[in-house]
């Protein structure tokens, strides 16, 4: 307990963070109706004991549409992650294990890291179709040399190290060098830049949505639903402005979660030795 | 140098005469184990123009006690006893003239000086800062007192490497560097700890030449805080021995090698002094879990049924039952 | 008579030094000698004159410019990197905490070298083994290396190089960082490896305090090369070359002890 009141950053973030995943996991049992249901008569409405937060431009209800709007939105930025993050650790420590790669790998990523992130995003897609396959590959792409950066560091100054070369005189390979000296120091850092860019890839998912070009509908999509609001932002803003608190309170949910995360490794990375006493 | 207020001057005419006195000094650390007593019942004296050497192995509390001296230890360490350094009582003092002192009459050398130096400055900078600091001297005077302790020190071309940076010189040049840090305050109080660990012989006798000039022209006294008594041979003419945070044994360096009389002091001169290695079986205990009675009786060949359960007392010069 | 369980004949090593690699830097040349099963060659020189290349060399951690290294007969470059030679040669390093991995435990360190050769490990037996090679306590197998003391991490690192029984033991400045007692039993133990197991010790150190305990040769290595090289005794007696008789009269403590006595804590 003591440990969780000093995080309170990470306390918070985690709580909303398990409300909302937990929103989106039990979505078909807890939205008051069906998400793509319309009811041309109550358009537009305001929330209302039957329709909780309102309905939309065509009468869908917004509470449901939102719900079931965190598999998409979450969903596509956690798998995005997960590719993002596999493809920069193997990228950053193949080159930094093996020299020879090295040049060559990084003058890839140099590449990737001087195209414009949204650009090359837009670019994908339109070459793709505004599918979900289209739209992880939109989000990874950017992505992954920030990952093979971080990681090609961390890997070279921990291969310089003594206790990689005691162990390589002991008979090890380049595989046990990576998982017992590079990896343990990777995770880490990896984690928390990770966590930090789950948020930032919500965000763009659901940019990508407002200009259209993500997902489509009639699935839910909490960038898609903003849009929807904003030529009826003067009579229905109950639309783009629900849609548009989910997007900043998952957003905010990472980000606190991230750094609570950052600072509760950290410290511990450091507070692992006893406290040595002076001779 | 403004005088400190009468009531921190020193009570007797004899206690002026020595550099460093402590008595009954006790040090305490309260951590998560617990109490952690890293000095207990010390007593040392050095006297004007003597060296005395403070020896031990890592983990009995010596570098603890070069810290007490200064009033450099934190906050939370619970103090107790008396540490008169030219007479005045450095834990009573108020902080404007401890700061004074340790300015003017103390200088602490430590070691690994690639990591005390300032990385970002060059060395010759940092002498001048010394000056500037503690005598008050302009920049160009602080410079020129600079170029002048770095040729004392015996670093060849001086103003040359006056700009080269701490990364740029070897461990030896850096040593060198840290006494003319220490000399240019012109102390009365030398304390060493470990100036020569981890430096080539070669290099140690070279540092050690150095050191008996300093303390020469100043006049100063010299704690030196170590664990390898040939360095101490040359330097030194007393020792204390330290155990587990106490005073073992003490008196003059020559008579404590040639007739040591606590059986730690014993084993420890038997080590390399026979045809084979001989080591103290055991290991030296950790502060925070000092065994009751005499320290060192689970390692003592000569240990008898009261050293487990009754603290010995001093006699002798020696703090031991027999 | 035994074979020379490690012969080197005119070994070299050269560095390219510079932002663009191109001034040539020589760390090592002409360097010869034998080590028999059962003894030890002591090398000692200042930092920086080459003594650690050597023993990278020896190790095969470093691939020399020129030369022959031969372990039990057989060149070097012939013997498998990871899969024989471990078994053959091992090394203690000077820095005990660097060379042992801070996330594991002792019990983990103590079988980690097994682990890589793959060897079997009998649950009790070999642990046991190990703590006895390293002459540690079973308290201390849960600890994990910043919670033991320089001597203790010294210890495991000297388990470690035994564990796979080497025919050669490199010991880079084992004792550098150590107080004398622990310096002490660390220097007994390889002097009861030496003589029960018959490994040959290459023990190399700027302190001829500790040269003089263990070796049985010795070789004074100075920029780069050995200039002078013999039995113990008769280099430690009379010393020729200019440059040992400046290394051996440079021990600190030497003028104040009676006939030649090293007194040490």
């Amino acid at each position: 307990m003591r440990i969780l009141a000093r995080h309170k950053g990470l306390f918070c973030g985690g709580g909303l963070l398990l409300l909302i995943f937990l929103g989106g996991v039990f979505a078909p049992s807890i939205a008051p109706h069906d998400p793509t249901v319309q009811d041309l008569r109550m358009r537009m409405t305001g929330p209302s004991f039957t329709y909780p937060l309102g309905t939309d431009t065509l009468g869908r209800c917004l509470a449901s549409r939102i719900l079931f709007g965190v598999r998409p939105s979450i969903g596509l930025a956690m798998a995005a992650t997960c590719m993002v993050t596999l493809a920069g650790i193997m990228v950053g420590v193949l080159s930094a294990v093996f020299r020879r790669l090295d040049m060559v790998l990084m003058r890839i990523t140099d590449c990737f890291f001087a195209l414009p992130g949204m650009v090359l995003a837009l670019v994908i897609i339109s070459f793709t179709g505004p599918n979900p396959w289209g739209i992880l590959l939109a989000l990874s792409v950017p992505g992954w040399p920030k990952y093979a950066r971080v990681v090609r560091g961390i890997a070279r100054s921990q291969l310089a190290q003594p206790q990689v070369e005691a162990v390589r005189c002991m008979g090890a390979g380049p595989l046990y060098v990576t998982r017992t000296c590079l990896l343990p120091w990777i995770w880490p850092q990896v984690t928390t830049i990770a966590t930090l860019g789950i948020g930032g890839k919500v965000a763009t998912i659901a940019g990508l949505g407002f200009l259209g070009l993500g997902v489509q509908p009639p699935t839910p999509e909490w960038g898609a639903i903003m849009y929807g609001g904003l030529p009826v932002l003067g009579i229905a803003p109950h639309i783009s402005l629900f849609s548009g608190l989910a997007i900043a309170l998952t957003v905010l949910a990472f980000t606190l979660v991230g750094e609570g995360v950052h600072e509760a490794i950290n410290p511990l990375i450091g507070e692992d030795a006893n406290e040595t006493m002076p001779d | 140098m403004k005088q400190c207020p009468i009531k921190e001057m020193p009570e007797r005419e004899d206690e002026v005469r020595s550099a460093l006195d402590i008595s009954a000094l006790n040090v305490v650390f309260p951590t998560k184990v617990g109490d952690v007593h890293v000095a207990r019942d010390v007593y040392l004296r050095v006297g004007e123009n003597e060296s005395l050497c403070l020896a031990g192995e890592s983990g009995c509390g010596k570098s603890v006690l070069a810290l007490a001296i200064t009033r450099l230890l934190p906050k939370k360490a619970n103090i107790q006893g008396k540490i008169r350094v030219h007479g005045v009582d450095i834990l009573e003092a108020r902080e404007e003239c401890v700061r004074r002192i340790r300015c003017r009459q103390i200088s602490l050398i430590q070691e690994q000086p690639s990591l005390c130096l300032n990385p970002v400055m060059n060395i010759g900078s940092q002498v001048a800062e010394a000056a500037r600091v503690s005598l008050g001297y302009s920049s160009a005077q602080a410079k020129r007192a600079a170029l002048d302790l770095l040729r004392r020190t015996g670093i060849p071309e001086p103003k040359h490497r006056y700009r080269l940076y701490p990364h740029q010189l070897s461990g030896g040049m850096n040593q060198r560097v840290m006494i003319a840090m220490a000399l240019a305050a012109r102390p009365r109080l030398l304390i060493a700890d470990e100036p020569t660990t981890a430096l080539d012989p070669y290099i140690q006798v070279q540092l050690i030449e150095l050191l008996q000039g300093v303390k020469r022209e100043l006049g100063a006294s010299l704690l030196l805080i170590t664990h390898d008594l040939d360095v101490a041979l040359e330097l030194c003419t007393d020792v204390a021995i330290m155990y587990a945070g106490q005073v073992m044994e003490r008196g003059k360096l020559e008579r404590v090698v040639e007739n040591p009389r606590h059986p730690y002091t014993q084993g420890l001169l038997r080590c390399f002094s026979e045809e084979k290695p001989r080591a103290i079986p055991g290991v030296s205990p950790p502060l925070s879990d000092i065994p009751s009675g005499c320290g060192f009786h689970p390692r003592c060949p000569l240990a008898r049924p009261e050293c487990a359960t009754m603290s010995p007392i001093w006699r002798n010069g020696c703090r031991c039952h027999l | 008579m035994s074979i020379a369980c490690l012969e080197v004949s005119d070994l070299k090593k050269n560095y390219n030094l510079g932002l663009w690699r191109k001034k040539p830097f020589k760390a090592l040349q002409n360097v010869n000698f034998k080590l028999y099963p059962g003894k030890c060659l002591g090398v000692a020189g200042e930092s920086g004159s080459g003594k650690t290349t050597l023993a990278r060399l020896l190790v095969g951690a470093s691939i020399p410019s020129g030369g022959n290294i031969s372990i039990m007969g057989r060149n070097i470059r012939e013997i498998d990197q990871r899969g024989r030679l471990p078994s053959l040669v091992q090394m203690i390093f000077q820095d005990s905490t660097g060379c042992l991995n801070p996330l594991l435990k002792v019990r983990e360190l103590l079988l980690e070298p097994l682990r890589i050769q793959k060897k079997k490990i009998e649950k009790g037996h070999t642990l046991e083994r190990c703590l006895d090679l390293a002459m540690l306590s079973k308290d201390l197998l849960e600890r994990r290396p910043h919670e033991l003391s320089g001597g203790q991490r010294q210890r495991v690192a000297l388990a470690r190089a035994l564990i796979l029984d080497p025919s050669v033991l490199v010991a880079d400045e084992p004792a550098a960082s150590l107080d004398r007692s622990v310096q002490a039993s660390l220097l007994s133990s390889l002097l009861e490896r030496k003589q029960r197991m018959g490994t040959g010790i290459i023990l190399i150190s700027h302190d001829i305090r500790l040269i003089r305990l263990l070796a049985d040769d010795i070789a004074i290595m100075h920029k780069g090369r050995f200039v002078e090289s013999g039995p113990a005794r008769k280099i430690l007696d009379y010393p020729r070359h200019p440059y040992t008789r400046l290394l051996l009269s440079s021990v600190p403590g030497q003028k104040r002890t009676r006939d030649k006595r090293f007194v040490a804590f």
